[in-house]
């Protein structure tokens, strides 16, 4: 076909392709993931830390160009710093509380549910239909002083008169733990469901107990799944938004919140750049974190004798 | 802010009956849950039903395009029939989009967003878009309607003379209380005593900066568009001692808590209040002596607007008073035109929720846009409230 | 667990392990261990034999502890192990993919049973290295499992499970992840090692020639069922049950009927008289308990039967020999050996009471291909020669090296191998 004397031009196209030195074609097939990351991604981020050094117009809405540091300045004032740090303290406890609770469930999955497995899984998966908020605005009723649980736990005399939960961080947490506990489970699951069941008979077959075991063998094996699911879950978390808005209503700022504020809030209360410059300070600082975090992880995991 | 009166369902602003349906929370969702996806921006009204209306025409002959594009907080803030007959009338076709906030209203028209016609901001909005020419000077000869808007909405201070803006609807901010759980309320020295007192931990305020430092402004004495710094220090520190007593903050849940009892004192507009009346008959509405604010929802044009004779025609309709007292049946909120009470279902024109006597009117504030110090100051003061 | 009482009642058995009516039941329905009864004594080397899913892999862990018996009682040097988890056995287990921690060194690997034991360090450092120097591999400690190959992770295995010095230790299948010349010398290894340490050994394989190469005692199951136990000899020349006889090495089938039998006298074998379809055949038994008129199965080893010319053939075969004439259909040259497919039968000529039975000679010659009746050039030792397709022979054998087997003993058997009955001879390799 490509040896005919007048080639179609669609052979023309493949030859000039066929031509092209390997790293081209590589760049060819790349290009929509390219084009994709630039517009969807990189513009926006761009655009966003273009916008962090602008001056604020006020009264919210876009703001005029130029180049200021105002908005970082603001970042050092106490409430700011206080509400960094309120963020903080919460994606660590809610990781830390999805971790402790994810890790036995994952276990049991992975290793006792065996016939009911697939149900379990999907019971886990089937919240994950409906929307985020929904899912979070039901727990809004269900945490209600007039709600579900109030009557039950009434009922039961487990407590007495109503219970108020709605709108504390008491609820934040519960939602938190909720809505991200998936995000751990699932990577803990496929790490335990791959460990070597044989590993964990032979380290009691070497005389370990179970507690040992799981110390010294299913933990250690299983890390790689703690990391991605702390990761999961820590990162989102930074951002979360609609639970402390939802559950906690309104009243306890999270970084995404005060972030948010700064686009959507009315009049004054909202600041583009701030806000950006907010944005751009907590992808920085995830940045570090989470790779402090893996370099940690990775001296964990590094093998002493491989210098070789 | 604004959007959530506006974009209550209208059915639930009934006051007469209870069978009336209950008012969907959905619509007054701020912010992440867009008023803009509960109604879309269809609106190629069939030209059916022989709804007969005023002979307005504008004066100025100049011919009309057949298109007119209307940029509104939703459809449940303009009436249906009323719409249907402009399009009769004037051989029109309408095309409505919506927006959420007045910030969004901005931000699009800033970024350029073409072809719109008619857009609703709120008072300060449209000093702010004044400001910044992005409205269309109206042509007072092009609606002689205006004969109809009572003074007092000739010289708002966001646009003295109205000339950009022409007065849609109005409402105001005070506070709603159980008069059968809390004793008589009167100001709003009295909402800050019940507040930190009796009514602890069952009290919400509006999400809205606006509205809840200039409510505490006006109970210390001062302008409800104070940005003095000493001023604002003394509302900080009754903000931060407030927010321990507060049950929630929040413009999308205010009214299902006064309506479930959940909160019996909640610093609200109106229009929420009077729909949670329908539940908590016993929930009183209260303009607080020392004053409050109102705002108005304005009609304007927008600078580019492809054809802005339509648009001068469009609002010179909608301030025919026939008009505008039956506007009042979909929005719930006052008109602004005393002439519109001769048309108007008495239970509504008689209500001092939704009309207020001379006496409290007088003191009541416009909401202004505020200078940028003041504006980042009040930002400052609020986020510590909230972060607190 | 390795207290001074338990030691005292270690010495009080004869058996390191007793395994008394065991039996495990998986489910409802799945028996994978019928009432198995097994002592197995100090020192020796034994394996558990037979096919896949005859329930030795399952005989190990019950004695690991990694499952609970159904019914019956497993002892451990005479202590009842009844219920107690692996960790607190004294016995150690060497797996089929050696199951080491990808996660630690070789010498972590190797201590981490003594580190059960809170062992002081030094002792730990100790005796992981004399473990290392043991399987051969000193110097290895510091790196990773998956820095070896197959053969040196399976030393490691072997040194992780023997520096506890076990009462026992098990194999399940541990060669059978090498390939052939690797298995051969761990065979060797693992032998001299079992020798070294004097420790018992209880060895899962399905490789018969491994069981019969390595073992003392050789027990073979089958279905769940202990088929016989017995030295590598027994089990092979004497095996008591069709099974047996098919799975270890190659066995031609005769079935027939006992015509006759002669009981033991003076301490001589009992004479059974069978007719079969390729004619009377005369077995010297130990078992006598067949009766005249039973249906029966005759095992004849292949490499047991001699083939001598037609021609050179006696009419009247020799006291305690039984003979048949037959043709060669097909002759293979097998390197040590030859191997026959010989077509006898009452008339030879392929009737339907005919069979083949096959017949292998050691290789005594040197030719490589000998043309048939060519017998100038076939060299012959003792009568010894190459025979081709076609050439009538006669194949004869001792009376006691045919076994009498009795066909129940196959009715509890299950599987294809061992209810084909086909005319054809039934003789396959494990």
């Amino acid at each position: 076909m490509r040896a005919s004397a007048n080639p179609s031009l669609r052979d023309r196209g493949f030859s000039a392709i066929q031509r092209l030195p390997l790293w081209g074609r590589s760049l060819l097939l790349l290009a929509p993931a390219f084009v994709w990351y630039g517009v969807f991604f990189l513009a926006p981020l761009v655009n966003m830390v273009i916008i962090s050094f602008e001056e604020s117009s006020g009264y919210g809405g876009p703001p005029a160009p130029g180049f200021h540091l105002d908005s970082y300045r603001q970042l050092l004032n106490p409430l700011y710093l206080k509400v960094f740090g309120v963020t903080l303290r919460m994606a660590l406890l809610g990781t830390v509380a999805c971790l402790l609770v994810g890790y036995p469930l994952a276990y049991f999955l992975a290793t006792r549910a065996s016939r009911h497995k697939t149900t379990l899984l999907l019971l886990i998966i089937v919240p994950f239909w409906t929307s985020f908020l929904i899912r979070t605005y039901a727990w809004e009723t269900i945490l209600d002083s007039d709600g579900v649980l109030s009557n039950i736990l009434q009922a039961l005399g487990i407590t007495h008169g109503s219970l108020n939960v709605l709108y504390t961080p008491t609820a934040i947490f519960i939602g938190i733990l909720y809505n991200y506990l998936p995000l751990m489970i699932f990577p803990l699951y496929v790490a335990l469901d791959r460990l070597d069941k044989r590993l964990v008979e032979a380290s009691k077959d070497l005389g370990a107990g179970r507690i040992a075991t799981f110390w010294q063998v299913t933990l250690p094996l299983t890390l790689p799944g703690v990391v991605t699911g702390c990761l999961l879950v820590f990162i989102p978390l930074t951002g979360e938004y609609l639970i402390p808005a939802i559950l906690g209503g309104s009243k306890n700022l999270f970084m995404g919140n005060l972030i948010g504020e700064q686009f959507q809030g009315q009049g004054a209360s909202s600041d583009w750049p701030f806000g950006a410059a907010l944005g751009v300070t907590v992808v920085v600082l995830l940045l570090i974190v989470v790779n402090i975090y893996l370099l940690a992880f990775r001296r964990v995991q590094s093998v002493p004798g491989q210098a070789g | 802010m604004a959007d959530t009166r506006r974009t209550h369902d209208p059915a639930s602003g009934r006051l007469d009956t209870a069978t009336t349906p209950r008012w969907n929370p959905s619509l007054s969702r701020r912010g992440f849950l867009a008023a803009s996806a509960a109604v879309g921006a269809s609106a190629w009204l069939a030209a059916c039903g022989a709804q007969t209306t005023t002979k307005t025409v504008p004066k100025l002959g100049t011919k009309l395009e057949g298109q007119l594009h209307i940029y509104n907080w939703g459809s449940y803030y303009l009436g249906r029939d009323d719409l249907k007959a402009f399009q009769q009338q004037f051989n029109q076709t309408v095309t409505e989009d919506s927006y959420d906030s007045n910030e969004t209203l901005l931000a699009k028209v800033q970024a350029g967003a073409a072809g719109y016609d008619v857009v609703v901001p709120t008072g300060y909005m449209v000093q702010i878009m004044a400001a910044q020419g992005l409205l269309y000077p109206l042509q007072h000869d092009h609606i002689p309607n205006y004969q109809y808007v009572d003074a007092m909405f000739k010289t708002l201070p966001f646009d003295v003379g109205n000339k950009y803006s022409m007065p849609k609807d109005w409402g105001t901010t005070g506070f709603g209380y159980r008069s059968d759980l809390l004793p008589a309320a009167t100001s709003w020295q009295d909402f800050f005593t019940l507040a930190t007192g009796k009514a602890s931990g069952k009290t919400i305020v509006l999400d809205g900066v606006n509205e809840v430092i200039g409510s505490l402004c006006k109970m210390l004495g001062f302008s409800y568009n104070s940005v003095d710094p000493a001023q604002l220090e003394q509302v900080r520190q009754k903000l931060l001692a407030l927010k321990p007593h507060l049950l929630a903050i929040t413009a999308t849940d205010d009214i299902t808590l006064m309506s479930n009892g959940k909160a019996i004192l909640a610093l609200d507009w109106n229009g929420n209040v009077l729909s949670a009346q329908a539940q908590q008959a016993a929930l009183q509405y209260v303009i607080p002596s020392e004053g409050s604010e109102f705002w108005v929802d304005n009609w304007a044009l927008l600078k580019n607007a492809p054809d802005p004779i339509a648009g001068h025609a469009f609002i010179n309709f909608l301030l025919d008073p026939k008009i505008s007292s039956k506007e009042i049946t979909t929005t719930y909120y006052a008109q602004c035109e005393t002439e519109a009470f001769k048309y108007m279902d008495q239970t509504l024109a008689s209500n001092a929720v939704i009309y207020p006597n001379q006496g409290t009117i007088s003191r009541l504030e416009a909401q202004q846009a505020l200078s940028s110090d003041g504006a980042k100051l009040r930002k400052q003061i609020w986020d510590e409230f909230k972060a607190a | 667990m390795r207290s001074e009482v338990d030691a005292t009642a270690r010495d009080a058995s004869l058996y390191d392990v007793e395994l008394l009516g065991v039996s495990k039941t998986f489910g409802a329905t799945t028996q994978a261990v019928h009432d198995l009864t097994l002592r197995v004594e100090r020192g020796i080397f034994l394996s558990l034999l037979g096919p896949s899913g005859c329930g030795k892999t399952t005989t190990l862990r019950l004695i690991a502890g990694f499952e609970q018996p159904t019914t019956g009682s497993i002892m451990i040097r005479g202590r009842d192990v009844a219920g107690l988890p692996p960790y607190r056995r004294d016995v150690n287990t060497v797996f089929q993919s050696y199951a080491l921690f990808p996660h630690m060194t070789v010498a972590d690997n190797i201590g981490y049973g003594l580190r059960q034991q809170h062992l002081h360090r030094d002792e730990i450092r100790r005796r992981v290295g004399e473990a290392l120097e043991m399987v051969r591999l000193p110097g290895a400690g510091g790196r990773r499992p998956a820095q070896l190959s197959g053969g040196q992770q399976q030393r490691v295995a072997l040194a992780r499970a023997l520096v506890n010095r076990p009462t026992v230790l098990l194999l399940d299948e541990p060669l059978s992840a090498l390939d052939l010349k690797l298995r051969k010398e761990m065979q060797q290894e693992l032998k001299a090692l079992q020798h070294e340490v004097g420790i018992t050994f209880i060895y899962v394989t399905h490789d018969q020639e491994e069981a019969i190469t390595l073992s003392n005692r050789i027990v073979v199951m089958n279905g769940g069922r202990l088929e016989q136990e017995g030295s590598p000899t027994e089990v092979y020349d004497r095996p008591r049950t069709r099974f047996v006889a098919d799975f270890i090495g190659l066995t031609n089938f005769i079935e027939g009927r006992v015509r006759e039998v002669i009981p033991a006298v003076n301490g001589e074998q009992s004479t059974v008289t069978v007719t079969t379809g390729i004619g009377e055949i005369c077995c010297a038994s130990d078992q006598s308990d067949v009766s005249v008129g039973e249906a029966v199965t005759i095992a004849l080893r292949p490499e047991k039967v001699s083939l001598v010319e037609s021609a050179s053939a006696d009419d009247s075969p020799r006291d305690g020999w039984s003979t048949v004439g037959g043709i060669v259909t097909q002759a293979a040259f097998l390197g040590a050996q030859n191997e026959y497919r010989v077509r006898v039968g009452k008339e030879s000529s392929g009737g339907s009471q005919g069979q083949e039975i096959v017949v292998r000679q050691q290789n005594l010659g040197a030719m490589a291909e000998t043309p048939p009746n060519d017998e100038s050039s076939s060299p012959t030792i003792d009568g010894w020669r190459v025979f081709g397709p076609g050439e009538r022979v006669v194949l004869a054998w001792r009376h006691e090296v045919g076994l009498v087997l009795r066909d129940s003993g196959d009715d509890r058997a299950t599987g294809d191998r061992v209810s084909a009955q086909a005319p054809t001879p039934h003789a396959s390799r494990a």
